[in-house]
């Protein structure tokens, strides 16, 4: 589950809310629609009035102002949805002030990290809390995809493309890096370890 | 399980240097050491001299491991090998070789530049052991060259104690996932020979045969079509619960990496192109003709073409279980993996070209239907008076015809790339592998919806007639669909959101993506509407539709979810989607098409299915759909991403993972019991009548059960009901109701009607 303060955790929550909203109307009015209107065998079948008949195209039935309602308010819906990704999204695709970059290069199956300072580590990355950092991610062989669950953050590693995600370590502690995208026989055993390192700045 | 940890450390090296830190690894393919990018085997031979065939009990001996041919040792990182050994004891004996702390033996940084090392053995203490030596070497040449591939080769060895008996190889012939998927055909087998009628001789048999091998009749190529897909539901199925064995437990190795990842491929194309389609277009063989009134597609022998394609298609990618394994690359088959010499797996080429020949079935087909229900459609049932399960088909073999011929190119561009050098994707080449993934999700995404939208169209059937009454919003309904079918085509993007695309274009698809909602929602609405104020007749038919109904739901929010950009960098290729998807299309599609089994179960058979085995069924498969899939929400939200053989112990991913397995074993044993049913029902036989539930209105309840041998003895006129017997609120004008379209009341049938239907057989 990603951490506090990221954009997945501005956005999830409204999300989340609106789902269970809408999960509960549509599953109370199933259930009183089974409950109410149920004819149990046995009981003489109520026939309605406007029962279908073979070969004929039945009677009309409808409410075009109900219909119109469950139009409109989806849509709004969506509008608003929308709308509240807007602020979290320019975040995801803004570049913060003075990142520290980090090359990420992808290969079966290892990630390796190249700092500003030139070495190079495999399988495990090391970061300052509090510090924004950018990585540029390419591949040197198949599509593999940089995820740090930590952040909910997740990009594409492809080669010959330079992909980046940006991410800020808000507090201290080992968090795995993954390989989200399948790229063979070892995709599974990609993985390796984020260590952010101390202290964080206060507030 | 400490191993595969040490892998994960292990497995650290760029491309082209040999493993400085020594090959380790229980995931390493037994074929030998793939550990580097673009690697390619049996160029180097491996020797392991100095191992005794027969051993003396707890004597040192000393090994000597050489590799002969590779590229010259021009730079560092030359050389590299892993020895493993089923008994005794290895000893490094200098600072070239290093012990694991699983007991194999490999090189170490200051040995990765050599061909050769000398390492010692301690045989075991017992005298009636036998000893399988692995050794594992790569070549390299040392220029660090992304592109310079290593050589790598296996070779193994067998030592036997004095009192050891010649191994048996028994216990090696039937390993745990061949018996698994033993057993479950055997059981197919029970369930086929319980199928035939007692008293059959040979001749019925080759009789019954040889119709169905030969006809072009709409009914029976329709059954043709739904047993076949069922067959390869319950394929696909078994390779699911090999997944989901071998996921029960963190590091599982109940299946190796390399048969993991072919299960989940298999288990994908089968479960879309060879039972979700096959069972769709099963039933819309065989209903969408009764439904409009037409004796039988508009070409009944292009129809039967279609068909057989289907199982010449299935069986050219499953032939590659017997050249060496199947395709490996997902279903999606994402390049440059999928032509990279990493996943040379030769199943991989007949998985492609099986796809292309499914993709000429299902165009044909798609023709064929859209020729039918233009011009087939019986007196009185004009475009807006077709049923909507027809609505639903028509809408996707439209959706088939413009997608599918997508997805045959991006496939034979990829067979080019693969088989004669072209580089439409290989970025090594100046290829866009991105590509591929416009192609394919610009195929892939109505695809899904091809698979969804005729479940859409089978709950409004069943809903409507079990609720008797007519649905609830016929023309919303309609279009509402058509909506769907065209939002189809402009949200292919929503896979492509970790793709570096343009921030526009993802920006434009999350949009449309969420405006997909609008029309789902006035389909989920209509349909719960239709349900109030029924007379609900709850059998079991029923019951999978409002199965659905929730599924659905719950599968169409956590869409919701996916298609906003910052909720999806987390989830996508997360279990989080695994979970989505499946409730998309196992909720969904399936649920409905259980739906339309029980429904039109007595129009193809003549006889009902029992509803008590029919509710067993039902709450078997809702209760184990959800807690199958319902945990997986949980483990994408944990970040466990999809198409992983194994998964580390302490992430807190265990539970969930246990949990979805015992709900993938409850799914299996309830869906059994609908063979359960047809064979029970078969027996003890409920006669149907032509209205089977004496409240359906389409043309195929107007015809016997079964429809004759031409479908229709005559063929019939569809009438209007509120011109017929009218509502005492209709009786007025039509104008009282202003919701009242007037295509819908209109007084005598539209001549246009008449005259579509002059090609009628």
């Amino acid at each position: 589950m990603p951490g506090a303060g990221t954009p997945f955790n501005e956005v999830f929550p409204t999300f989340l809310w609106f789902s269970i909203a809408i999960g509960v109307f549509v599953a109370v009015w199933l259930c009183l629609n089974l409950i109410l209107f149920r004819t149990p065998k046995g009981t003489k079948r109520r026939r309605p009035k406007d029962a279908p008949k073979p070969g004929m195209f039945p009677h009309h039935r409808g409410n075009l102002r109900l219909e119109l309602l469950w139009t409109v308010i989806p849509s709004l819906i969506v509008a608003y949805l929308t709308f509240a990704t807007l602020a979290p999204l320019d975040e995801v695709w803004g570049t913060p002030d003075n990142p520290v970059r980090i090359q990420v290069t992808g290969s079966q199956w290892v990630w390796a990290f190249t700092y500003e300072n030139g070495t190079t580590s495999y399988a495990h990355l090391d970061v300052r809390c509090g510090v924004a950092y950018e990585a540029r991610i390419t591949s040197t062989d198949v599509i593999h995809s940089l995820f740090i669950p930590q952040y909910g953050v997740k990009e594409d590693a492809v080669r010959g493309v330079d992909t980046k995600l940006t991410f800020t370590p808000t507090e201290t502690g080992t968090f795995p890096i993954l390989c989200a995208e399948y790229c063979g026989l070892s995709h599974a055993a990609m993985q390796a370890t984020l260590t952010v390192h101390g202290p964080c700045p206060s507030g | 399980m400490a191993v595969c940890l040490l892998l994960v450390l292990g497995a650290v090296a760029p491309a082209s240097l040999s493993l400085s830190g020594g090959i380790s690894s229980p995931t390493l393919p037994a074929e030998g050491c793939t550990c580097h990018g673009g690697g390619k085997p049996g160029a180097v031979t491996p020797h392991l001299d100095g191992v005794p065939s027969q051993y003396e009990p707890s004597k040192v001996y000393q090994l000597n491991i050489s590799i002969e041919g590779g590229p010259p040792i021009g730079g560092v990182n030359a050389g590299g090998f892993n020895l493993a050994a089923t008994g005794g004891a290895f000893l490094s004996l200098n600072e070239t070789t290093q012990v694991f702390p699983s007991g194999e033996i490999g090189h170490t940084t200051a040995g990765n530049n050599q061909r050769a090392w000398v390492v010692q053995w301690t045989a075991p203490a017992e005298t009636d052991k036998v000893v399988d030596f692995r050794l594992l070497t790569n070549a390299v040449d040392g220029s660090a060259s992304p592109d310079a591939p290593d050589q790598w080769n296996r070779a193994t060895a067998q030592s036997m104690g004095p009192d050891a008996s010649a191994p048996t190889t028994s216990t090696e012939l039937i390993d745990g996932p061949t018996a698994f998927v033993l057993l479950a055909m055997a059981m197919l087998a029970i369930v086929v020979y319980a199928l035939i009628p007692k008293g059959w001789s040979k001749e019925d048999f080759y009789q019954t045969i040889w119709a169905y091998l030969t006809t072009t009749d709409h009914k029976r190529v329709g059954m043709l079509y739904i047993a076949t897909g069922f067959a390869f539901f319950f394929l696909g199925g078994i390779m699911a619960l090999l997944i989901r064995v071998q996921l029960a437990f963190p590091e599982n190795d109940f299946l190796s990496p390399s048969q993991y990842n072919q299960a989940f491929t298999m288990h994908g194309t089968t479960m879309i192109f060879l039972a979700a389609m096959p069972i769709i277009f099963g039933f819309a063989n065989f209903v969408v003709p009764l439904q409009i009134g037409a004796r039988d597609l508009a070409f009944p022998r292009i129809n039967a073409l279609g068909y057989w394609l289907l199982p010449a298609g299935a069986s050219i990618i499953y032939l590659g279980l017997f050249t060496g394994g199947t395709g490996d690359v997902g279903w999606t088959g994402y390049p440059p993996y999928s032509e990279s010499p990493t996943s040379q797996s030769p199943g991989t080429q007949l998985w492609v070209m099986g796809q292309v020949l499914l993709g000429i079935s299902s165009t044909l087909t798609g023709v064929n239907f859209i020729a039918t229900i233009m011009t087939l459609r019986a007196p009185g049932v004009t475009l807006l008076r077709v049923p909507l399960f027809t609505w639903s088909i028509l809408i996707t073999v439209f959706l088939l015809l413009l997608a599918i011929p997508v997805l045959t190119i991006a496939l034979v561009m990829l067979l080019l790339d693969r088989l004669i050098g072209t580089a439409f994707f290989d970025p090594s080449k100046g290829g866009d592998p991105v590509l591929w993934q416009h192609l394919f999700w610009y195929f892939g995404h109505p695809e899904v919806y091809i698979v969804i939208i005729p479940a859409f169209g089978v709950v409004s059937e069943v809903t409507a007639t079990m609720a008797r009454r007519p649905i609830f919003g016929y023309r919303s309904m309609v279009y509402a669909l058509v909506g769907l079918g065209a939002l189809s085509y402009i949200v292919w993007g929503h896979h492509m959101f970790t793709s570096g695309a343009n921030p526009l274009f993802r920006f434009l698809v999350m949009f449309t993506t969420m405006l997909v909602a609008v029309p789902t929602g006035i389909k989920i609405f209509n349909w719960l509407a239709t349900l109030t104020g029924g007379a609900l007749v709850l059998n079991t038919a029923l019951l999978f539709s409002v199965g659905f109904i929730a599924t659905f739901t719950m599968g169409g929010i956590s869409g919701m979810f996916l298609a906003s950009i910052p909720i999806d960098l987390h989830f996508h290729d997360t279990y989080f989607v695994v979970a989505h998807f499946h409730y998309v299309l196992f909720g969904g599609t399936i649920f409905a098409f259980l739906s339309a089994v029980y429904y039109w179960y007595p129009k193809i058979t003549g006889h009902f299915l029992n509803e008590r085995i029919g509710l067993v069924h039902f709450l078997g498969t809702f209760v184990g759909f959800n807690v199958t899939f319902y945990p997986m929400h949980e483990l994408g939200l944990l970040g466990m991403p999809r198409r992983t053989a194994f998964y580390v112990a302490g992430r807190g991913l265990e539970f969930d993972n246990l949990l979805a397995t015992v709900g993938a074993f409850i799914l299996a044993v309830s869906s059994a019991l609908l063979a359960v049913n047809i064979v029970y029902s078969r027996r003890n036989r409920v006669q149907a009548k032509d209205d089977a539930w004496e409240s359906g209105w389409s043309l195929e309840w107007v015809t016997s059960s079964p429809p004759p041998e031409h479908s229709f003895l005559k063929i019939p006129t569809l009438l209007v009901q509120s011109e017929v017997e009218p509502l005492p609120e209709e009786q007025g004008s039509p104008e009282a109701n202003p919701a009242i379209g007037s295509g819908l009341t209109a007084a005598a049938l539209p001549k246009r009607s008449r005259r579509r239907t002059k090609g009628s057989p």
